[in-house]
C-alpha cells in the first residue's frame, strides 16, 4: 500500500503545528512586551497580504507573521515591531531562511498620535535592509537619501535572528525583545538629550 | 479521560469543556506533594490590582487540608455559586489559607455585574462574596480567589470589572488574582518530580492543548518529503467547431499607373 498519503497528511499537519508555534512566539512577545508597558496596536491581527482567491493558492499561506506596539505613556512617537519573516514569495527581496526581526520607527516631536501610523509594508523593513543575521542593527533616518518624507517617520533601526535559533521564551527575550527596548531607549535618550 | 485527551480522542467540543481540564489536571495534582506542583504553580497567582502576589500568603503552608472539585456555596447573604476547585492549606504555625480556583479555557465569566440588586453578581465577585463571608465563619482570615485563564497577558480588564462591582456593593477591595494555564508547564518541567509519570502526563497533556507560553519550534518535522507528485503529460485537444458561414471571396485587382516611356524621365543630379 501507497503511504504517499500519509506522508502528505503528516507535512500538512506538521506545516500546522509550526504555524501554532510561531504563533505562540508572537503572543508570548505580546507578554514580554506589556511587561513594560507595550500594548499591542492591533487586539489579534498578525497577518496580512493573503488570498481567499482561489487563483491564488501561493498566497493562501501566509508569508510573514507579525506584532505591532505602542507605549502612549514613555514612549508616544514609537512604534515597535516583531516580525517573523516565512518566506519571500513575490517579493522584493530574497530570503535564505526564516527570519525573527525586531524593528522600531520613531516619529517626529510635532506629530500628533492620530497621525503616527506604519504601512503594512513596515513590518518587513528587515527585507530591504543590509543586516546580518546576528542582532546588529541597520538604521535609516531622515538624513539618508533613500529616506522619503511620505514615510512619516524620521529614524528606523531593524535587526533580525534566523528563526531557527529563537526557539523558546528566553531566546525570544535575550534576542529580539530586550535588544529591540534598549534601542528603543537608547535612542530616545538621547533625542530627548538633543532637543 | 485524561489519556483520551492526551491522545487526541475527544471531539473539539468535549476537549473545549474546561471542566475536563479542570479535573484532569488539579485531578492529578490532588494526588502529588502539593510542593511538587500545586503550591509553586499557585504560588505564580498574581493580584493586578494591588500589585502583590499569592506566594507570600502560601509560603509556610505544610498540607492541604481540603481539596474539592465543584463545591457549590450559599451564603445567606450571597448568590450561591459553584467555582471549580476549593483548597484549603494548612501552615505550619496552625493557620489557614483557602484558595477558590475558577478556571477557564474557551469561555469567558460566567455573569456579569447588575445594577438592580444589592448582592455582587459578577461570577468572580460572587465566588469571592462568598467566600470571604463563609471564611469569616470558619475564622479563616486569608482568602483568595484565583482566576485561571489560558491568556498570555493578564485580563486586568475583567478583573476590575469583578473587583469594581465588589467594592460598590460591599464597600472593600476584594483578593483577586490571575494565573495562566501556560504557566503550568513551567512548573512542571522544574518539577524535583520530573521522573514521575503523572508529572509527564501533565506536561504531555498542555502541549497537546497548546497551552504552553512559546516553549517549542516544531520545524525539524518540516522536512522535504522523499516524494513527490509525478508530473503526468499534458495533451490538450479540443473540438473546432466549423462555422457555418464562410468569408465571400472577392477578386483582387490592382490598378497600376501607366509606366513612363524611356526618354520621359531622368535622375536629378
Amino acid at each position: 500500500m501507497s503511504t504517499q498519503g500519509e506522508e502528505l497528511l503528516k507535512s500538512i499537519r506538521s506545516m500546522r503545528g509550526f504555524f501554532g508555534d510561531v504563533s505562540q512566539l508572537l503572543m508570548t512577545a505580546d507578554g514580554i512586551m506589556s511587561e513594560k508597558s507595550w500594548e499591542p496596536i492591533w487586539a489579534s491581527s498578525c497577518l496580512g497580504d493573503m488570498s481567499y482567491h482561489v487563483s491564488f493558492g501561493h498566497k493562501w499561506m501566509p508569508r510573514e507573521a507579525w506584532r505591532l506596539y505602542k507605549n502612549t505613556e514613555l514612549y508616544p512617537k514609537v512604534i515597535a515591531i516583531v516580525t517573523v519573516f516565512l518566506d519571500d514569495y513575490q517579493r522584493e527581496y530574497n530570503l535564505s531562511e526564516p527570519i525573527v526581526s525586531g524593528s522600531y520607527f520613531v516619529f517626529p516631536e510635532e506629530q500628533t498620535e492620530e497621525t503616527i501610523k506604519l504601512d503594512y509594508w513596515h513590518t518587513r523593513c528587515l527585507g530591504w535592509c543590509k543586516v546580518n543575521l546576528d542582532g546588529t542593527p541597520d538604521s535609516v533616518d531622515n538624513h539618508k537619501p533613500d529616506w522619503k518624507a511620505t514615510y512619516g517617520w524620521e529614524h528606523m533601526e531593524v535587526f533580525g535572528w534566523p528563526l531557527v535559533e529563537i526557539t523558546e521564551e528566553n531566546m525570544l527575550k535575550q534576542r529580539i525583545i530586550d535588544p529591540l527596548l534598549e534601542m528603543i531607549d537608547a535612542y530616545c535618550g538621547t533625542r530627548d538629550v538633543h532637543k | 479521560m485524561l489519556q483520551a485527551m492526551i491522545h487526541g480522542k475527544l471531539t473539539r467540543e468535549e476537549e473545549g469543556l474546561e471542566d475536563l481540564l479542570t479535573s484532569n489536571t488539579f485531578g492529578l495534582m490532588k494526588y502529588l506533594p502539593p510542593k511538587a506542583v500545586l503550591l509553586p504553580f499557585l504560588s505564580l497567582a498574581r493580584d493586578p490590582l494591588r500589585d502583590r502576589s499569592l506566594a507570600s500568603w502560601l509560603q509556610g503552608a505544610v498540607k492541604v487540608e481540603s481539596f474539592r472539585f465543584w463545591n457549590s456555596l450559599e451564603h445567606p447573604d450571597c448568590f450561591r455559586c459553584e467555582p471549580d476547585v476549593h483548597i484549603v492549606f494548612l501552615h505550619d504555625d496552625g493557620a489557614k489559607t483557602w484558595v477558590l480556583i475558577e478556571a477557564k479555557y474557551r469561555s469567558g465569566k460566567s455573569s456579569e455585574a447588575v445594577e438592580d440588586t444589592e448582592r455582587p453578581n459578577d461570577q468572580l465577585a460572587c465566588e469571592f462574596d462568598n467566600l470571604k463571608s463563609i471564611s469569616q465563619q470558619k475564622g479563616i482570615t486569608r482568602h483568595a480567589l484565583v482566576y485561571l485563564t489560558t491568556d498570555y497577558t493578564c485580563p486586568e480588564k475583567e478583573l476590575q470589572e469583578s473587583a469594581d462591582e465588589y467594592e460598590r456593593k460591599r464597600g472593600s477591595i476584594p483578593n483577586l488574582y490571575w494565573l495562566s494555564w501556560r504557566m503550568l508547564y513551567d512548573v512542571l518541567e522544574s518539577a524535583d518530580y520530573s521522573d514521575n509519570g503523572m508529572i509527564e502526563d501533565l506536561k504531555k497533556l498542555l502541549l497537546n492543548l497548546n497551552l504552553t507560553m512559546f516553549r517549542r519550534l516544531r520545524f525539524p518535522e518540516l522536512k522535504r518529503p522523499e516524494w513527490s507528485f509525478e508530473r503526468i503529460p499534458k495533451f490538450w485537444g479540443w473540438r473546432i467547431i466549423r462555422p457555418n458561414w464562410l468569408f465571400k471571396r472577392r477578386e483582387l485587382s490592382w490598378t497600376w499607373a501607366p509606366m513612363p516611356k524611356r526618354g520621359e524621365w531622368y535622375f536629378q543630379k
